[in-house]
């Protein structure tokens, strides 16, 4: 670093082609490309949807119409309540983006904190946090989930808070690692030294530093809790059926696998789409931010 | 030599780490790191304190600093025990004592500007009044300028890096300062010009130094006392000209017989020691330095040797001067 920084006026450029470097890694790589288009999409879908459809369209039963295959005036047929499949999975887009991505967020926040704090103070705080997270870790995740959103109750606040539970312990645990490594540079002796106190250090200095590495664990979740939600959904943990979310189209269409096979396929299909889209993606975005993993 | 004049001292000051192993984590042995530490440094002087890899000479450093807790002994600021103090009368302590590390690049945080580290230092100790203005007075003192405040430490060179080091130092208008191998970082011209600096500064502002190092150089060039520390022992004391030119110690000798003679034809030789320091983990009951000593006596194997004064403020814990 010393070396290729000694001219300061030029690290300007240097860090202009630091960037084109990492787009170039970026769009380089055409499974990534493809990733970020199927995210894009899929987005765009959550954003948008309802304005494309009528968002009343869950609402809209109509026995008469029930079971219908695709056709050109529904292109993915109609479902036992006679709902359109297509206008459905255009506004499941909202539930199943936002949820993977809350839990994401807010699992990512918990579990910084507490592998922050745990890492930093350890003894018997460290302790603690740990023996809870070992506690969470011991359980397969999904089963886990299944038995917290149970005991909860079926909505969709309930899926979301059963997935957070879950998933915030790897967040602790990786950020205790990370916290622990940083702990020991020189620079938190410094700010020791000059009489910053712990929190100072901990939260303008050692978090900062150590928090990186989990923008790149969390961008690489948020396939596989889209895919653990529609999961729960599946089996009928997830929201009511009046609430058009992947997983739960799946689980409605699941008695008529042989009458209406499209109402299992196409939701199936979306689910399997989108979550491949965010994990290209995550794969792209953890090359290119860490330089170790480099080819 | 009265008290007051005397900024800071250690009266066998003491620091093991301890070992720990096993199932219940018990401690089970210790590094005894330093063992005797004990030594005056008066107010606006340099104190050098040298001693190779391992001899404990950095660790001293971090008890003055209080960043480690010393296992015995006891330090004085200004005549007041140090070793106790908690919570404010410690960060108001701190705020007096300030250490440059060794490592500048290290010692900075990597995703903070200057302007940032130094402000928020003062911020810290609630210095009042207008903090950049201080910061860009700061700068300048350093020889940097006030455009510095808006980098980062990886954007600055060595020497900068090192000055901005000793400004962020500076910040708390400290009386003390420990420079830990101020200048072992750097290139030889730079090492230089920091020595320089420090010099300048303890000229204008009266700073008073413990300069840790093992570069007798350095040592020559900016101390006006120098310690000999080895492997947790301070072995020899004196004003560095009497030390220089009238050492006592064998490890003192060997130590200068290493520095090179910046003359040409100068006939130099070296005392090469054999071995290394012996085993940190068991305690030295005889003199340490013993199992390399050139000049070893009999005695040396049986008892710990006593402490001399040779002349009036050079002292020596040896054998061979009784």
């Amino acid at each position: 670093m010393t070396s290729t920084n000694r001219n300061s006026s030029r690290t300007g450029s240097l860090k202009y082609k630091e960037f084109r470097y990492s787009l170039h890694l970026l769009f380089s790589n055409k499974l990534v490309v493809f990733g970020m288009c199927i995210v894009l999409f899929f987005s765009t879908l959550a954003i948008i949807g309802p304005l494309l459809v009528d968002p009343n369209e869950p609402m809209n039963v109509n026995f008469k119409n029930d079971l219908l295959p695709p056709s050109w005036e529904h292109p993915f047929g109609t479902d036992d309540l006679g709902r359109d499949v297509f206008k459905l999975v255009i506004l499941g887009a909202r539930y199943d983006l936002s949820i993977s991505l809350l839990v994401v967020a807010i699992a990512a926040i918990v579990g910084i904190f507490v592998g922050a704090v745990s890492g930093y103070v350890g003894g018997k705080v460290d302790e603690l946090f740990m023996r809870i997270v070992d506690i969470l870790f011991a359980f397969p995740g999904l089963i886990l989930a299944m038995a917290i959103s149970m005991v909860l109750g079926r909505s969709f606040l309930n899926l979301f808070l059963s997935l957070v539970l879950v998933w915030w312990t790897s967040y602790a645990r990786f950020m205790r690692g990370q916290v622990l490594a940083e702990r020991e540079k020189l620079y938190v002796k410094a700010s020791k030294s000059l009489g910053l106190s712990n929190f100072r250090t901990l939260f303008r200095h050692v978090l900062p530093n150590a928090v990186f590495p989990m923008i790149i664990l969390a961008t690489m979740d948020i396939g596989s809790v889209m895919l653990s939600a529609a999961g729960l959904s599946f089996i009928g943990l997830g929201p009511s059926p009046f609430e058009p979310e992947w997983g739960t189209l799946v689980n409605r269409g699941a008695p008529y696998l042989f009458m209406a096979p499209w109402l299992i396929s196409i939701p199936g299909v979306t689910i399997l789409l989108a979550s491949l889209g965010f994990n290209l993606m995550g794969d792209g975005i953890r090359d290119v931010l860490d330089p170790r993993l480099r080819r | 030599m009265s008290d007051s004049d005397i900024a800071l001292r250690l009266e066998g000051l003491q620091k093991w780490f301890p070992i720990t192993g096993g199932l219940l984590q018990k401690t089970v042995g210790y590094v005894y790191a330093v063992d005797d530490a004990t030594f005056d440094i008066k107010k606006g002087e340099t104190v050098a304190l040298v001693g190779e890899s391992g001899s404990g000479k950095s660790t001293v450093g971090l008890v003055i600093n209080q960043l480690e807790r010393a296992t015995g002994g006891r330090i004085f600021y200004n005549g007041k025990e140090i070793s106790n103090l908690k919570g404010k009368d410690l960060n108001a302590y701190r705020s007096k004592i300030q250490m440059v590390f060794q490592d500048p690049q290290a010692s900075m945080d990597p995703r903070m500007r200057l302007k940032d580290a130094i402000i928020e230092v003062m911020k810290a100790h609630r210095i009042e009044g207008d903090v950049y203005k201080k910061a860009v007075e700061i700068m300048e003192r350093v020889g940097l300028s006030e455009e510095h405040l808006y980098r980062y430490p990886h954007e600055l060179s060595g020497g900068q890096r090192q000055r901005a080091v000793i400004a962020r130092a500076l910040s708390l208008n400290p009386e003390f300062i420990i420079l830990d191998e101020p200048t072992a970082s750097l290139d030889v011209s730079v090492q230089a010009q920091v020595l320089e600096l420090l010099r300048e500064l303890q000229r204008k502002y009266g700073y008073t130094y413990l300069l840790i190092t093992h570069n007798l150089a350095v040592v020559r060039y900016i101390s006006s006392r120098t310690v000999v520390m080895y492997r947790g022992f301070w072995v020899e004391k004196s004003t560095t000209k009497r030390l220089f030119k009238s050492a006592a110690h064998p490890y003192t000798l060997a130590l200068l017989s290493s520095v090179p003679i910046p003359e040409p034809g100068a006939v130099k030789r070296d005392i090469i020691l054999q071995g290394e320091p012996s085993n940190p983990t068991k305690r030295a009951t005889l003199c340490p330095f013993a199992e390399r000593c050139p000049l070893i006596m009999p005695i040396c194997k049986e008892k710990m040797p006593p402490i001399r004064e040779l002349e009036q403020d050079h002292f020596v814990r040896c054998w061979l001067e009784h």
